[in-house]
C-alpha cells in the first residue's frame, strides 16, 4: 500500500474530485453547452491530476519514458477548454473569439501532434524527490504563449462583462462574480510549468485548482450556476464519500484497505437511494411551489382583470351618463315649453290645441322615463352592486304602486286590487328599485287588460316573499313567455291593438332589479286572451 | 323685497324658460352663462360690488368649467358660505350628488323631472319654510 504517500494522494484526490464535479454538472443538464464545456474541462483537468499520480508511483525509468507525455495530452487542452467554457457561459460569442477558438482548437491538435510523435514539445524527464516530471522541449513556450494570449481574453472578457451586467441581472452578476475569481486561481497553477523547466518543488498547483473547484461548488449552491440546484443531502453524501474513500487510500494494510473499502462501497449504495430518495421529495415540493406560484401569477391575472373591468365599467357609465345628459337638456326644453304653454303663459290656448299640447307632454314624460331607465338598464346590466339597501316593509311599497297606478286603471274602466296583506317582516331592499320593479309589473298588467282587472298578493313561502300579479288581459303565448323578460321583447299584433308603444323593457329593468336582490321573476299564462299571472320572488334574508 | 335668484345656466332656450317661470312668479332672476362668470360673480359679491342672491340655481354641466367649482368655491369662503345653492342638472352622476349634499346644497333636481312651474313652486314653498 505504498501507492499512496502524501505526494501521491493529494493529485489523486483532486483528479478524482473534478471527475466527480465535471459528471455532476453535466448530468443535471445534459443539453447545455455551457455544462457540456465544464465537463470537457474538469475532464482534461482530471486527466492531468490523474496523470501526475500515475508519473508519481512510477517506480522506473524505463516506465516514466513511455508515460511522461500522457499528462500533457490533457493539459494541452485546459486553457481551451476553459477559453470555450466561458464564452458559452456569457453567451454571445463575437466573431473574433469563434475565430480565436477555432484557430486554439487547431494549435492544439498540431501540439498534440507534435507532442506524441517528437520531442520537441517534451523533451525527457526530471527526477525529482517525489517522481518524475515531463521536461519542456524547445516547443513548450509556443504553447504557454497560447496559454497567455486565452487567459488575457478570458479575463477581459469576464471583466467587461462582469461590469454591463451590474446593473441588469441580479442572477447572472454574482455568478460571473464567482467565475472571474475561480479562474484567476486557476490561473495560478500555472506555476507548475516551472517544474517543467527543472526549478525543483513539488507541483502544488492542484492546491490553486481546488480553491477553483471550491468556489465554483459555492456558486452552484448559493447563485444556482449550471441552474443546478444542490440539495444539503447530496452535498453530505459527497463530502462523505470522499472521507471515506481517503481513509480507504490511506490504508496500511490490505486487509484494513479492503475493509475500509466495502464499507465506502457499502456507503455510496446507501448515498444513491438517499439522493434518489430526497430528489422525489424535492421534486414534489418543486412542483407544490410551482403550482403556488402559478395560483399567485392567476390571481394577480384576475386582479389585473378585475381592475381593467372596473375602469371599463367606469368608462361605460360616464358615456351613458354624457348621453343620458344629452339626451335630457333638449327634452327639458321641450318639457318646459309644452307645460308652461298649457299653463297659458304663452297667452291662451284653445282648447283643441290643449289636447295636442297635452299629448305632446304625454309622449315628452314617456321619453324621459326612457332616459331615466337607459342609465338604470345599463347599470344593472353588469350585476354591479349599486343597490342602495335599507330595512324595507314591502307591503307598504306595494301600497304606494297601487296609489300611483290606480287613476290609470280606473281611466280604463278596469279594477285595481291588492289583497289584504297579512303583516310581512321588514326585508333589505333598494325602497327604489324594488318599487320601479312592481310598478314596471303592475304597470304592464295594467296596460294589457281591457277587461276585468289586476289583482296584487302578498304572501310568505318557504323563506321567501311572493307578489303575486293577476290580471285578465290577454294573455301570453308560450313563445311570448320565453322571451318576454329580454330587452327585444315586442308584444305581438294583439298588444299593439291594445298599448301600441309597448316596448317590455320595463319587465326587462324589472327582471334585472329583481335579480340583483337574488330574486325570480316569471311569469304565467294559460294562453291566449286568458290572463297572465306574474310573480317576484324575494328571499327574506 | 324681491326675492333675488341667480341661474347659472348655459342653454339659452333653458334660461329663456326659466327666467319667464321664475320671472313671472314675482322674482328677481339673473342669468349667467358661463362658469368662470359666476366665479366672478362670487368675487364681486364678496368685494360687494354686487348684491348676494337669495338663491343660487346652478348646472352642473358648464361649457367651461364643473359647476361643483362654483360651489366649492362659494362654500369654503366664510362670506359666501350662507348663499343657498339648488343643484340644476340633467346630469345624474351619484357621485356628484353626493359631493353637492356634502357640500350643503339645498335641493338637487334633475331638470326633467319637474315642468318650470313646478321648480317654481319648489323655490317657494322652500322660501317659506326658511
Amino acid at each position: 500500500m505504498d501507492f499512496f504517500t502524501l505526494y501521491t494522494i493529494l493529485p489523486f484526490l483532486s483528479s478524482i474530485l473534478f471527475l466527480f464535479f465535471g459528471t455532476y454538472v453535466y448530468l443535471n443538464n445534459r443539453k447545455s453547452i455551457v455544462n457540456i464545456t465544464f465537463l470537457f474541462l474538469c475532464l482534461a483537468t482530471f486527466w492531468w491530476q490523474f496523470s501526475w499520480f500515475i508519473l508519481f508511483i512510477i517506480p522506473n525509468e524505463a516506465l516514466a519514458k513511455y508515460l511522461v507525455k500522457i499528462g500533457y495530452v490533457g493539459i494541452i487542452f485546459i486553457p481551451i477548454f476553459g477559453f470555450h467554457f466561458i464564452l458559452s457561459f456569457l453567451g454571445r460569442i463575437s466573431k473574433f473569439d469563434k475565430y480565436l477558438l477555432f484557430s486554439s482548437y487547431s494549435t492544439a491538435i498540431i501540439l498534440e501532434v507534435v507532442l506524441l510523435t517528437t520531442n520537441y514539445f517534451i523533451n525527457g524527464f526530471y527526477k525529482y524527490f517525489w517522481g518524475f516530471y515531463p521536461r519542456a522541449g524547445f516547443l513548450h513556450p509556443s504553447y504557454l504563449l497560447l496559454l497567455s494570449v486565452l487567459v488575457i481574453r478570458m479575463l477581459y472578457l469576464l471583466f467587461s462583462s462582469l461590469k454591463k451586467k451590474k446593473i441588469v441581472a441580479a442572477i447572472e452578476y454574482p455568478q460571473i462574480k464567482y467565475i472571474l475569481l475561480g479562474t484567476i486561481f486557476y490561473i495560478f497553477a500555472s506555476v507548475d510549468f516551472l517544474v517543467n523547466y527543472g526549478v525543483e518543488f513539488y507541483p502544488f498547483g492542484f492546491l490553486f485548482i481546488l480553491v477553483f473547484l471550491g468556489i465554483t461548488t459555492y456558486a452552484v449552491i448559493r447563485h444556482y450556476l449550471f441552474g443546478i440546484k444542490v440539495l444539503l443531502t447530496e452535498l453530505s453524501v459527497g463530502a462523505m464519500a470522499i472521507l471515506l474513500l481517503i481513509n480507504t487510500l490511506v490504508s496500511t494494510t490490505y486487509f484494513d484497505f479492503f475493509w475500509k473499502g466495502i464499507i465506502f462501497l457499502l456507503f455510496l449504495i446507501f448515498g444513491y437511494y438517499l439522493i434518489k430518495a430526497t430528489h422525489e421529495e424535492s421534486k414534489r415540493r418543486e412542483e407544490a411551489e410551482k403550482i403556488a406560484i402559478q395560483e399567485k401569477f392567476l390571481r394577480q391575472r384576475a386582479e389585473k382583470l378585475a381592475k381593467e373591468f372596473e375602469r371599463l365599467d367606469r368608462a361605460k357609465t360616464q358615456f351613458v351618463l354624457a348621453t343620458q345628459h344629452h339626451l335630457r337638456t333638449p327634452l327639458s326644453i321641450i318639457k318646459g315649453y309644452t307645460s308652461m304653454i298649457l299653463e297659458g303663459s304663452y297667452g291662451k290656448v284653445e282648447e283643441k290645441a290643449k289636447k295636442a299640447l297635452s299629448g305632446i307632454q304625454e309622449s315628452i314624460d314617456r321619453l324621459i322615463k326612457l332616459v331615466n331607465e337607459f342609465l338604470d338598464i345599463s347599470q344593472l346590466q353588469v350585476g354591479r352592486e349599486i343597490l342602495k339597501k335599507e330595512e324595507t316593509q314591502i307591503e307598504k311599497l306595494i301600497e304606494e304602486v297601487v296609489k300611483e297606478l290606480d287613476p290609470s286603471a280606473k281611466e280604463k274602466g278596469i279594477y285595481l286590487k291588492l289583497e289584504a296583506v297579512e303583516k310581512l317582516p321588514k326585508m333589505k331592499l333598494d325602497r327604489t328599485k324594488i318599487k320601479t320593479a312592481i310598478f314596471n309589473v303592475v304597470d304592464n298588467g295594467i296596460k294589457y287588460t281591457r277587461k276585468g282587472g289586476v289583482i296584487i298578493k302578498c304572501q310568505i313561502l318557504n323563506d321567501k316573499c311572493q307578489i303575486i300579479v293577476k290580471d285578465t288581459g290577454i294573455g301570453l303565448t308560450k313563445e311570448e313567455i320565453k322571451t318576454l323578460f329580454t330587452k327585444f321583447f315586442e308584444r305581438g299584433k294583439e298588444a299593439e291593438k291594445i298599448y301600441t308603444t309597448g316596448r317590455g323593457i320595463g319587465l326587462y329593468i324589472a327582471k334585472n332589479i329583481i335579480e340583483t336582490h337574488q330574486g325570480k321573476i316569471w311569469a304565467e299564462s294559460e294562453g291566449k286572451s286568458k290572463g297572465s299571472t306574474f310573480y317576484i320572488e324575494l328571499p327574506l334574508e | 323685497m324681491m326675492r333675488r335668484i341667480l341661474l347659472i345656466e348655459d342653454e339659452p332656450r333653458q334660461i329663456e324658460i326659466y327666467e319667464k317661470a321664475i320671472g313671472e312668479a314675482g322674482f328677481k332672476i339673473e342669468s349667467l352663462k358661463w362658469g368662470k362668470d359666476g366665479l366672478e360673480r362670487l368675487e364681486e359679491i364678496k368685494s360687494k360690488k354686487k348684491k348676494k342672491p337669495d338663491l343660487i340655481l346652478l348646472d352642473l354641466i358648464l361649457p367651461d368649467i364643473n359647476g361643483i367649482a362654483i360651489l366649492e368655491k362659494a362654500k369654503s369662503d366664510s362670506q359666501l358660505k350662507d348663499i343657498p345653492f339648488f343643484i340644476l342638472t340633467n346630469y345624474s352622476d351619484p357621485e356628484l350628488e353626493k359631493i353637492g349634499k356634502d357640500l350643503g346644497v339645498e335641493k338637487h333636481i334633475i331638470k326633467t323631472d319637474v315642468t318650470p312651474s313646478q321648480l317654481v313652486k319648489m323655490i317657494k314653498n322652500w322660501f317659506k319654510k326658511k
